[in-house]
């Protein structure tokens, strides 16, 4: 109260000091150590629990991260920012919309399937014995004769599956009577195969292994609890994609905070590399991830225009065509994907509608393959020099571990984006240590 | 290792619990390379800044290193030094708030040709390469005004350094004779 303006506080001992910064140093420890372990946990906890969140999630930021050239060059020419997303937005809701719509009226009825079913039976049976070279007396070719004995169990599990019970076929000639659109000749043609259908194996007719209605009763509560879960599954499905167009949201409106928000948590020695990291990264992403679009958009268009002219049927030709865009994705495997898909068709295709007149079913699988060959062919010549410009190189072995990696740990979805997931992981790598050594910070 | 996660940690905690930054754009508007621009052009300027504090002592960038942002001192003192190989670095200038440095960066991606330290505690801002070159596409009426008075500052530094290089020149001829 009575010190003089100059005079000081008496200044702690260095024994003081040096016990106040070591306290100071454990207690830093013990606090980043703690938060650590627990924000690593909770990510941990998020990707393990929330797994089911990690596609929609996924799809949102890439539609999001494709559509960024389109939201600047909207600015440029003058349209003020949030009036692009609301038409981004629009644009991505009316494209799920239809989308979703398309397969909607892709996915047959419950009788529409028992008749797909007849005929697939009927055509996928004709083609194995027409391929097979199985007559009456049930000699087949040299094919046949080599691997007929691993094949014949095969088909007979197909027909098993596909077989109707009595219910089934009654139901099913039902409502053929009251359809016209049904050709009631081939129909009855195929029922007809359908009864006598004998299996490869033993000389015994085929008999449905589903059980019929009545037997079913029985278990009428639990239909009734699997109807209940229905539709609670599908609002969680409905409820879990929702994240889909809100992370597309969000991440169009992010006007560099989070690039922001990243980079103040960097300690000031990485602060210039970190960002150069960044900007080389989304460079490098960027253009792989827009070509990889670009590139799967041309080749959906190139095969299904094939699939039409030899003769498939455009509407199915659309979804044939773009699994076998997407599959493409994955480098060397993905082609097998899209030619094995394209082929199943083919097997149980019922007429051919090609402008080209030596196309018969009977061919149909060649050409299917003759088709993907042709695409594949414009694809390397044409389609990757220009779109992706370098090749993302990765070696076959990687490309083959990450696809069964990604296929083991998310199905499907985890084969189809294993590669560009490499991709991604080893650009930032690279990049990432090349920028360590460029600013002295590793040797 | 600590000494890499002990900073990155402290840095979330910093940036979690830092106050609400304000005044950069009047901070701006005194810097000869962004003095023609409006308030809501610098506005959109200070949306691509990015804030840094650097303790006493600590480097900025050294030299050699790849340059990628230009700085401008919001507080605090910082030295510009070139290294000498025998150990004893040539302070080339004393910077102070308002001032800025590292701005051929903004140009081109060349090594820094000094070292630059923060000699007390300084708060600082920067504006990345990357993020002006995307400037230019969005902006660019923005990006020519300043890459106007970019030049201009680089075109002056460079009679700066002419009129020294000239000087010197006459102390030899002088000493020779």
């Amino acid at each position: 109260m009575n010190s003089l303006p100059n005079s000081k506080k008496p200044s702690p001992g260095r024994e003081e000091k040096l016990e106040f910064r070591r306290k100071r140093t454990v207690r830093s420890r013990i606090i980043y150590s703690v938060s650590g372990v627990f924000f690593f946990g909770l990510i941990l906890y998020l990707l393990i629990f929330l797994k089911p969140l990690i596609l929609p999630v996924v799809l949102g930021l890439l539609a999001a991260y494709l559509c960024q050239p389109l939201l600047s060059s909207l600015y440029r020419k003058g349209v003020p920012r949030w009036a692009s997303v609301i038409l981004l937005l629009g644009g991505f809701m009316i494209f799920l919309f239809f989308s979703v719509r398309y397969a909607v009226t892709l996915i047959p009825g419950e009788n529409e399937q028992l008749q797909y079913r007849v005929s697939i039976q009927d055509n996928i049976n004709d083609r194995y014995q027409y391929y097979m070279g199985i007559d009456d007396d049930e000699e087949g070719n040299v094919v046949y004769n080599l691997i007929g004995p691993e094949l014949d169990p095969l088909m007979d599990s197909i027909n098993r599956w596909l077989h109707l019970n009595d219910q089934e076929l009654e139901s099913l000639e039902d409502w053929a009577a009251g359809e016209p659109s049904i050709d009631r000749q081939v129909l009855n043609r195929y029922i007809e195969n359908h009864n006598n259908r004998v299996l490869y194996t033993e000389p015994e007719l085929l008999v449905s292994e589903r059980p019929l209605e009545a037997d079913q009763d029985a278990d009428a509560s639990q239909v009734d609890d699997e109807g209940e879960s229905l539709i609670l599954s599908t609002l969680n499905v409905l409820s879990i994609w929702l994240v889909m167009p809100v992370m597309f949201l969000f991440f169009l409106i992010d006007n560099g905070q989070i690039r922001k928000g990243f980079i103040s948590m960097v300690p000031n020695n990485y602060f210039e590399m970190s960002l150069t990291v960044l900007n080389n990264v989304d460079r490098a992403i960027g253009n792989y991830l827009r070509g990889t679009v670009i590139e799967t958009v041309l080749m959906s268009a190139t095969i299904w225009l094939l699939l039409v002219l030899i003769g498939f049927d455009a509407r199915i030709a659309v979804i044939l065509a773009i699994i076998s865009g997407i599959a493409n994705v994955i480098p060397i495997f993905g082609m097998f994907i899209g030619i094995a898909v394209c082929i199943v068709y083919a097997l149980i295709m019922e007429e051919v509608n090609s402008i080209l007149p030596f196309i018969t079913l009977n061919n149909l699988v060649l050409w299917t393959v003759i088709v993907h060959a042709i695409a594949q062919a414009i694809d390397n010549a044409v389609y990757k020099p220009f779109v992706l410009g370098r090749a993302v190189s990765l070696h076959p072995i990687v490309v083959f571990l990450g696809a069964i990696a990604g296929s083991m740990l998310f199905g499907f979805i985890g084969l189809l984006f294993a590669i560009p997931a490499i991709v991604i992981i080893k650009e930032i790598l690279s990049t990432f240590f090349r920028e360590m050594k460029a600013y002295f910070l590793i040797y | 290792m600590r000494k890499i996660i002990h900073p990155l940690w402290s840095n979330i905690f910093k940036s979690l619990f830092r106050e609400k930054e304000g005044g950069d754009t009047e901070l701006l508007g005194s810097i000869p390379i962004f003095k023609n621009l409006s308030r809501r052009e610098l506005n959109i300027v200070s949306s691509i800044l990015f804030e840094r504090h650097y303790e006493a002592g600590e480097s900025i960038f050294l030299m050699h290193q790849p340059g990628a942002a230009m700085f401008i001192i919001k507080t605090g003192e910082v030295e510009i030094q070139l290294e000498h190989d025998d150990d004893e670095n040539l302070v080339l200038a004393k910077l102070e708030p308002g001032d800025f440095f590292g701005e051929i960066a903004l140009l081109e991606n060349s090594p820094r040709s000094a070292t630059a330290y923060a000699s007390t505690n300084t708060d600082l801002l920067a504006i990345f390469r990357t993020d002006l070159d995307k400037l230019i596409e969005k902006e660019p009426f923005i990006a020519a005004k300043i890459m106007k008075q970019l030049a201009i500052v680089v075109g002056v530094r460079l009679k700066e350094t002419n009129k020294l290089f000239d000087q010197k020149l006459d102390v030899d001829e002088f000493i020779a004779q």
